[in-house]
C-alpha cells in the first residue's frame, strides 16, 4: 500500500509540535533568563520533564472542572512560560522598566547587526564538534529504522490495530471538548498537541505511540549514560531495548500505551535522580499519573539498562575488542532482528475496523461542515469524528426503526443535521469470538461476536434498503467490497 | 555690532513671543538659537551668552508686554467637535438601520458573518498599533515645521501597514489550513476584510491625522453609496459588493491624505533624512502596543462571546447578534460621551496656560496642585452626568422594548463601562501629551488582562453574554489604574510638562 501524503504532513506536523511544546518552548524561556545555566544539549531532558508535568497537571485539572479550552490551556502556557522566564533569573526582572527597555534594543540590535546569522554558524560549529564514531553511526541508524518500524503501520493505516488507541482517542477528544472525562494520565499529556497545535485526538494518539517507542530507548540511553558517563553504555542501552521492543511477547507495537508512555518517564527518574532530585521527583510524578502501577515492560527495561552498564564496564579495559568486535555485532544482531520481526506494513482488516471504513470518515470529517452531519456506524468511528459531527450508534438505529416504517415515502429520520451518513458493513468484520456464549454483554454480542455484528449489519442493510428505493434523498456516498455508505439529504 | 534683540526673543504675527520666566530660560533660548558665547561677544559685544541674556530679560520684562487674550471656544461647541470624530460610526449605524447593512456586516448567513467578524476585528487590532505610531511620528515632525519629512513619514507607516496587514493575511491563511477554523471560502473572506478594511483604516488614520474629520465621513459615505449600489443596483453578492466598497473608500482616503500631505509639504523646503526602520520601531514601540492592545480591549468581550459554548455549532467562531446588538445600541451613548475627550483636553491646555501666568516660578507645587484639583473636578463632573445619560439611554431602550432579558443586561453593563472608558481615554490623551506612553500601555495592558480575567471563566461557567462583565470591569480597571498615574505624575507637572517639550 503506498503511503498516504496527508498522514506523513499529519506526523511531521506531531513531531513538530511535540519537539516545540514539550522541548524548544520550555527550553528557550529559561534560557532567556540572566542566571548561569549549563550547555544547552543537558537541558533537554529537564525542559522535556517539566513541560510534560505541566501540561499533564494542568490537563488533568482543566479536564476535571470540564474547562480544559484551548484558550484556557494557550492563556496558561503563556503564563508558564513566562514564569519560568521570570523565576529563572536572578534579578526579578519583570518589575524593572529598565531591564525590559534593554532587552527590547539587545533584540533589535540582534536582528539589525544580523547576529542571527552568528547563531546559526553557531548551531552548525557545535553539530561539527560532535564526534561521529562507528559506534554512535551504528546506533543512529538502528534508532533510525527502529523509528521508521514503528511508524510504518501509523504511515500506511488510519484504523488502529487494538481497542486501547480507540479508547485513548475518544478520551483525549472527550477531554478537549470540554465533556464529562474519566481521568487519564497518559491522555491528558497529549492535550496540548489537540488544543496549541490543532491536531485531532486520532492523530495524536496515531503518531505519539511510534514517537514513544523511541523515546525508551532514548531514555535508556541517557540513563546508562547518566550512571557511567559512556557512550558505550548508551549505544548498548538503546540497542537491547530496541531488541527487546521487537522480540516476540516484548513490548514493541506501534501502538503504545500508557504503560510504555510511563516506562519513558520511570527510567527518566531512575536517571535524572543522580542528577536532581526535583527533576528526578518530578518524572516521577508525571510516571505515577500516566500509569502508577508497575509493569513487566518497565522491570525489563530497567533490567537491560543495568546489563549494558555491567558489558559496558567490563569491556572497559579491553577497549580495542570491545570497538572492533563489540559494537558492530550488536549493531547487526539488532538490525537483523528489527528485520526480522517488523511488522507488515499492510495487515489485514480488522479487527475493530475496516481501513476502507476509517479513510471514508476521515475523509467525511475533511469535507463535510463542522457539526452538520451526522454519522450512524459502530463505536469505533465516534473517536474519529468526535467534536466534527454527531454519531448515533447503528444498534440503535436498528432497535428503533423497523423496516415497514422506513420504508414509508412519508417517513423522516426525527434528525436535525443537514446530511445523514449510514456506514453499513455489507461483509461484516470478521470477528474472534462466534457467538452469545462468548459476550459479555449485549454491546459485546452486537459487536464483538461474528454471529451478533453480522445480523446487526444485515439488519440495518435491509432497512437502508428500504429508505432507499422509497426516498429520493438518499445516495450512495462510497461504496466497496466490504462497506457501503448511504447519504441521506436532508436539507436541499 | 548688533543692538536690538535677537530674533528668537522677538514674537511673529502667527507664532506670538512666549513670555521667558527668568533669565535662564532667556539663556536656554538664546543657545537654542546658536547665540553661544563667540557669537555673543562677535555680534552683540556681550563676554558671554549669560550676559546678553541677563540684557534682555530685563529689556523684556521692563516693557511689561501684557499677555494676548486666551481664545475660548464655548464648551458645546467643543464637544460637538469631539463627536464630530464618531460621525462615520453613526453613518455607519444609520446605514445598518435603514438598509439592513452598512460598509461590513449586515443580513448575510451566520458563517459568513463570522469570517466578516474576525476579519473586522483583526484587521482593527493589527492596523491600530500602527496609526498610532503613524500619528505620533507625523504630527510630531508638522509640530516641529518639517512637512516634507511628515509627509515622507506618513507614507512609510502607511506601507509598513500594508506589509503588516499582507503578512498577518498569509499567516491567518497559513493558520487556517492548519487548525481549520474557517472552511474554504470563508477563511479568505476573512482575510478579504481583513486586509480591505485595515487599508481603510490606514487611509482614515491619515485623515484624522490630517484633522480631516469630515473627509472619513465622506469617505465611508461613499463607500456606503458604492455598496448599495452594487448590491441593490447591480444585484452583486453583499461581501463582494461591501469588500469593493471599502477598497474604493480606502484608495479615496489614500489620495486625500496625498494630496493634503503634499499640498502642505510644498511650502517647506527642508531636507528630508533617512529613517532608520528599527530604531523608529524602538522609538514607536510603546504607540504601536498601545493601539493595539486598545483594539484588543474593544474587542476582547466579543472575542469571548463569539467563542463560548461552540461546541455543538458548525464553526468554532459564532457571530452572535443578539451580544452584538445591545452594544451597538450603547456605542450611541459612547458617541456622546466621548466628544468630552476633546473639550477636555483643550480645556486642560487652556487651564494649564492661565495657571503657568498666575503661578510663581518659584512655586511649583502650586501650579501642580491646581492642575491636580482642575484634573479631579473634570472627572468628576463628566463621570455623574455620563452615567446619568447611560441610564437614560437603557431606560429609554428597555422601555421602548428594544432591549429585554440578557440583551438588558448585555446593555446595561456596555453603557455602564462606556463612562469610564472615555475618562480612559482622556488620561491616555494626557500621558501621550505628556511623553508617558509606557503608563498607557501598562493601564490598557492591566484593563485587557482584567476583561480576560473575568470574561472568560464567566463566560465559560454562566453563559456567552457574560462575557460584557469582563468588559465593564476592565473598562474600569484602565480608568482608574490610568487615572492614578495622571494624578501621581501631576504631582511633578511642571517637571512632566517641561520634559515633554524636549
Amino acid at each position: 500500500m503506498i503511503m498516504n501524503p496527508h498522514l506523513a504532513l499529519d506526523y511531521t506536523r506531531v513531531g513538530a509540535a511535540l519537539i516545540l511544546l514539550y522541548c524548544v518552548l520550555p527550553m528557550c524561556a529559561r534560557r532567556m533568563s540572566d542566571a548561569p545555566l549549563e550547555p544547552w544539549r543537558r537541558d533537554i531532558v529537564p525542559a522535556f520533564i517539566r513541560a510534560c508535568l505541566f501540561y499533564q497537571v494542568t490537563a488533568i485539572i482543566l479536564g476535571n472542572w470540564r474547562l480544559c479550552f484551548a484558550g484556557l490551556f494557550a492563556g496558561l502556557t503563556v503564563l508558564w512560560l513566562s514564569a519560568m522566564m521570570v523565576f529563572a533569573s536572578r534579578r526579578r526582572w519583570i518589575w524593572e522598566a529598565g531591564q525590559w527597555r534593554i532587552r527590547f534594543l539587545r533584540l533589535l540590535q540582534w536582528v539589525e547587526g544580523r547576529a542571527w546569522r552568528c547563531a546559526f554558524h553557531r548551531l552548525q560549529a557545535s553539530g561539527q564538534r560532535f564526534e561521529w564514531t562507528v559506534a554512535t553511526v551504528f546506533t543512529v541508524a538502528l534508532l533510525t529504522v527502529v523509528f521508521l518500524q514503528e511508524s510504518s503501520f501509523a504511515l500506511h493505516n488510519q484504523r488502529f490495530r487494538t481497542s486501547m488507541p480507540y479508547e485513548r482517542a475518544l478520551s483525549l477528544e472527550t477531554l478537549v471538548n470540554g465533556d464529562d472525562w474519566k481521568q487519564d494520565g497518559s491522555v491528558a499529556l497529549l492535550a496540548p498537541l489537540c488544543q496549541l497545535a490543532g491536531i485531532d485526538g486520532v492523530t495524536a494518539v496515531r503518531f505519539t505511540a511510534p514517537i514513544f517507542g523511541l523515546l525508551v530507548a532514548a531514555a535508556a540511553a541517557y540513563c546508562a549514560w547518566i550512571f557511567s558517563q559512556r557512550f558505550s553504555a548508551a549505544y548498548i542501552a538503546a540497542g537491547l531495548v530496541t531488541l527487546y521492543s521487537w522480540a516476540p511477547g516484548g513490548q514493541g507495537h506501534p501502538e503504545a500505551g500508557s504503560a510504555e508512555m510511563a516506562c519513558v518517564f520511570w527510567i527518566l527518574c531512575v536517571a535524572l535522580l543522580r542528577r536532581s532530585w526535583i527533576y528526578g521527583l518530578a518524572a516521577g510524578g508525571v510516571a505515577f499519573l500516566t500509569h502508577p502501577q508497575f509493569s513487566e515492560q518497565l522491570a525489563v527495561n530497567l533490567a537491560i539498562i543495568m546489563i549494558a552498564l555491567l558489558i559496558s564496564a567490563v569491556g572497559r579495559p579491553f577497549p580495542r575488542v570491545f570497538t572492533s568486535a563489540a559494537r558492530p555485532l550488536t549493531a547487526t544482531l539488532v538490525l537483523a532482528a528489527v528485520l526480522r520481526f517488523s511488522p507488515p506494513l499492510t495487515a489485514a482488516d480488522g479487527p475493530f475496523q475496516y481501513e476502507a471504513a476509517a479513510r471514508a470518515v476521515t475523509r467525511i470529517k475533511a469535507e463535510f461542515p463542522r457539526n452538520r452531519w451526522m454519522l450512524v456506524s459502530t463505536g469505533q468511528e465516534l473517536p474519529f469524528i468526535y467534536g466534527r459531527g454527531w454519531h448515533a450508534s447503528i444498534a440503535d438505529f436498528v432497535r428503533e426503526y423497523s423496516v415497514e416504517e422506513v420504508s414509508r415515502p412519508a417517513f423522516r429520520f426525527p434528525y436535525s443535521a443537514d446530511d445523514i451518513l449510514w456506514l453499513i458493513e455489507k461483509e461484516p468484520l470478521r470477528q474472534a469470538a462466534k457467538g452469545a456464549a462468548q459476550a459479555a454483554d449485549e454491546y459485546s454480542y452486537r459487536y464483538f461476536t461474528q454471529l451478533g455484528r453480522s445480523e446487526l449489519e444485515f439488519e440495518a442493510g435491509r432497512r437502508m434498503a428500504a429508505y432507499a428505493a422509497t426516498h429520493e434523498d438518499t445516495t450512495v456516498f462510497y461504496e466497496d467490497d466490504q462497506i457501503m455508505i448511504y447519504r441521506i439529504r436532508m436539507r436541499n | 555690532m548688533r543692538s536690538h534683540i535677537p530674533e528668537c526673543l522677538s514674537g511673529r504675527p502667527d507664532r506670538p513671543l512666549r513670555r521667558p520666566l527668568d533669565e535662564q530660560d532667556v539663556a536656554v533660548r538664546l543657545e537654542a538659537a546658536g547665540i553661544t558665547d563667540g557669537v555673543a561677544q562677535t555680534d552683540w559685544g556681550y563676554a558671554t551668552t549669560w550676559e546678553l541674556a541677563n540684557d534682555c530679560y530685563h529689556s523684556l520684562a521692563g516693557s511689561d508686554e501684557p499677555f494676548p487674550p486666551l481664545a475660548r471656544r464655548s464648551a458645546l461647541a467643543l464637544h460637538l467637535h469631539g463627536m464630530f470624530f464618531a460621525l462615520p460610526l453613526v453613518l455607519c449605524c444609520l446605514a445598518m438601520i435603514l438598509l439592513k447593512f452598512s460598509l461590513w456586516g449586515g443580513d448575510v448567513p451566520g458563517d459568513v458573518a463570522a469570517a466578516v467578524a474576525a476579519g473586522t476585528v483583526s484587521s482593527f487590532i493589527v492596523t491600530g498599533g500602527i496609526v498610532q505610531a503613524m500619528a505620533r511620528q507625523t504630527l510630531f515632525y508638522s509640530g516641529t515645521g518639517e512637512f516634507r519629512m511628515s509627509e515622507v513619514v506618513c507614507w512609510r507607516w502607511y506601507g509598513y501597514g500594508a506589509v503588516t496587514l499582507a503578512a498577518t493575511a498569509m499567516l491567518g491563511c497559513g493558520l487556517n489550513s492548519l487548525f481549520a477554523w474557517f472552511p474554504h471560502p470563508l477563511g479568505l473572506t476573512a482575510a478579504g476584510f481583513h486586509l480591505a478594511l485595515g487599508l481603510f483604516w490606514l487611509g482614515t488614520g491619515g485623515l484624522y491625522i490630517l484633522e480631516r474629520s469630515l473627509w472619513v465621513s465622506g469617505v465611508a459615505a461613499t463607500g456606503i453609496l458604492v455598496v448599495t449600489s452594487l448590491h441593490l443596483g447591480f444585484n452583486l453578492t453583499l461581501v463582494t459588493a461591501q469588500l469593493t466598497g471599502i477598497l474604493i473608500a480606502a484608495a479615496i482616503a489614500s489620495v486625500a491624505v496625498a494630496y493634503f500631505l503634499r499640498a502642505r509639504a510644498r511650502a517647506d523646503h527642508g531636507r528630508v533624512h533617512r529613517l532608520m526602520p528599527l530604531r523608529t520601531l524602538y522609538l514607536t514601540a510603546p504607540y504601536i502596543t498601545y493601539g493595539c492592545l486598545y483594539y484588543l480591549f474593544l474587542f476582547t468581550d466579543r472575542l469571548l462571546a463569539w467563542t463560548a459554548q461552540t461546541g455543538s455549532s458548525a464553526l468554532p467562531l459564532v457571530f452572535r447578534g443578539d451580544y452584538e446588538f445591545p452594544l451597538d445600541l450603547a456605542l450611541f451613548a459612547f458617541v456622546v460621551q466621548v466628544g468630552w475627550v476633546h473639550s477636555s483636553t483643550v480645556r486642560f491646555y487652556e487651564h494649564l496656560q492661565a495657571r503657568q501666568r498666575i503661578c510663581d516660578i518659584a512655586e511649583p507645587a502650586d501650579f501642580n496642585r491646581q492642575m491636580q484639583s482642575f484634573y479631579a473636578v473634570r472627572v468628576g463632573r463628566f463621570l455623574i452626568p455620563a452615567l446619568g445619560i447611560s441610564i437614560a439611554f437603557w431606560a429609554a431602550a428597555w422601555t421602548q422594548g428594544f432591549i429585554n432579558g440578557a440583551a438588558a443586561r448585555i446593555a446595561f453593563s456596555g453603557l455602564a463601562a462606556y463612562p469610564f472608558l472615555v475618562v480612559g481615554l482622556w488620561n491616555v490623551s494626557l500621558l501621550f501629551a505628556l511623553s508617558l506612553p509606557k503608563a498607557a500601555v501598562a493601564a490598557i495592558a492591566l484593563g485587557v488582562g482584567c476583561d480576560l480575567a473575568v470574561g472568560y471563566p464567566l463566560s465559560r461557567l454562566i453563559s456567552y453574554d457574560w462575557a460584557v462583565a469582563g468588559f465593564t470591569c476592565g473598562a474600569l480597571v484602565f480608568a482608574m489604574f490610568s487615572s492614578i498615574i495622571v494624578l501621581l505624575r501631576f504631582k511633578h507637572l511642571d517637571y512632566f510638562y517641561f520634559a515633554s517639550a524636549a
